[in-house]
């Protein structure tokens, strides 16, 4: 795939501003380190995905 | 089986075949099933009739296990789609089967996300191998007869939904099967009135849960009692960091099962899935991308597919691939229980190669899940175009 990898990520209750960006950094850094990746980050509010009880789509595609 | 005098504190369910998973025995037990199991299909199941046909492959002409790989390649979603395409879903679906139609008792069936939705029947038969092997894994588990199991994953969900529960009680635990359609607050509700020792889910809900049950019943859910998980249709109860959370939340034990016949021992660190149904079927390693068979050593990592050696094909057929990306380990578990153990790495059609890096999902869920609670442990990859290698 192009990079970068994108990810939608949903940070816990209560968590902006300064405290987003510093997760944010540390988890880049975490990526790098163990997984080899540096993706770009989109931020969500808790619960802006759906909880099934399903298997979880882990993708999501914006293409055709 | 009769369920009301079993000794509480042996180690198997199944005495008389759960300790010898792995003696050598058991691969002549399997080459006479599999031989015997071949013969059926071929007569029985025109699906399997037609593809041996079609490889030019007798029953016969198998005369040792690695002789298998050599006469049929892995039978996947594109073939059964295929065969469901020419004759229709429920004739294909039926084709499958070695039993007359009248014997299904159960139809369980995927959610079709990717297309049509796959069937999985169930005859007497089956029901038998589907009851036997998780009693099997429930067993390991410390799930004894009488137990009462909240059950969250979907009741459509195949195995996962019905096919659990009816495995449940068949071993004389007492499933309550609201199922994750109920929603979460019916589902905490119902824990808190009956008191559940047991919670069957999915392990994304298993983590929903503990952010839900202080809103929606004002309690975390440590204080439910719950004190074993049985999670699995994801990775994430094969993940350190996602079992830590769990773990730690509930105050309860997680144990991951998957779709081979799979179930997590109680070692305190997680040691794989152990194949509790060596003596019911086959598992192969097979490379994605040419088929070719992957020896079945210590840290050995192929595609997996199984080959259901008992029953009449309505509980899987011959070679069949899952998807999954297994890694097996045939060393000894520290746990000191029988059958050798399997991690699912990925999904095939899950792997993801970002400048030359591999990376599956369930390894995003595992360093992400290590910053809840900053986290909420949920998130999405976003795709813009195919992602085929």
């Amino acid at each position: 795939m192009t990079p970068p990898l994108k990810l939608k990520i949903e940070h816990g209750e209560g968590i902006a501003g300064e405290a987003l960006a510093r997760l944010e950094s540390e988890l880049l850094e975490a990526m790098r380190a163990q997984l080899r990746v540096t993706p770009a980050i989109t931020w969500l509010a808790p619960n802006s995905f759906e909880r099934t009880g399903k298997k979880t789509q882990f993708f999501e595609r914006t293409y055709l | 089986m009769s369920v009301s005098h079993l000794d509480a504190s042996r180690p198997y369910w199944n005495m008389e075949v759960e300790p010898f998973l792995d003696s050598p025995q058991m691969r002549e037990l399997q080459l006479y099933r599999l031989r015997r199991h071949l013969a059926l299909l071929y007569e029985g199941a025109p699906f399997w009739r037609r593809r041996m046909e079609r490889y030019g492959a007798q029953p016969s002409d198998i005369r040792r296990l690695e002789d298998l790989a050599k006469v049929l390649p892995p039978c996947r979603k594109q073939d059964l789609r295929e065969d469901a395409e020419k004759y229709g879903t429920v004739e294909s679906m039926y084709q499958m089967v070695a039993a007359p139609l009248d014997q299904l008792r159960l139809l369980a069936a995927t959610s079709g996300t990717t297309g049509e939705p796959t069937p999985y029947p169930f005859t007497p038969a089956g029901m038998e191998i589907n009851n036997e092997t998780f009693a099997r894994i429930f067993w390991r588990a410390g799930i004894r007869p009488g137990d009462r199991i909240l059950h969250g994953f979907g009741l459509s969900m195949f195995v996962g939904g019905v096919p659990l529960v009816m495995a449940a009680s068949a071993m004389g635990a007492c499933p309550i099967p609201v199922g994750a359609e109920a929603g979460a607050q019916r589902l905490l509700k119902i824990a808190l009135t009956f008191e559940p020792r047991v919670l069957f889910c999915t392990p994304s809900y298993a983590e929903h849960l503990i952010e839900a049950a202080p809103k929606l019943i004002g309690k975390s859910v440590a204080s439910l009692g719950i004190r074993i998980i049985v999670a699995g249709g994801e990775p994430g109860a094969g993940l350190p960091e996602v079992r830590r959370k769990i773990e730690s939340a509930y105050g309860a034990r997680l144990f991951d099962i998957g779709g081979a016949g799979g179930g997590s021992c109680d070692w305190h660190e997680y040691q794989g899935m152990h194949n509790v149904r060596v003596d019911g079927s086959i598992i192969e390693l097979v490379d994605p991308g040419t088929d070719e068979l992957i020896p079945l050593e210590d840290g050995a990592r192929g595609e997996a597919c199984v080959s259901t050696i008992i029953g009449d094909g309505s509980m899987g057929g011959i070679r069949n691939s899952l998807g999954d990306i297994m890694e097996v380990t045939l060393s000894p578990c520290p746990c000191g229980r029988s059958g050798f153990r399997y991690r699912i790495v990925g999904r095939t059609d899950d792997m993801l190669k970002v400048k030359g890096t591999i990376v599956y999902p369930g390894a995003l869920d595992n360093v992400i899940a290590a910053f809840y609670p900053r986290v909420t442990g949920e998130f999405r990859i976003v795709l813009d175009e195919p992602h085929r290698g």
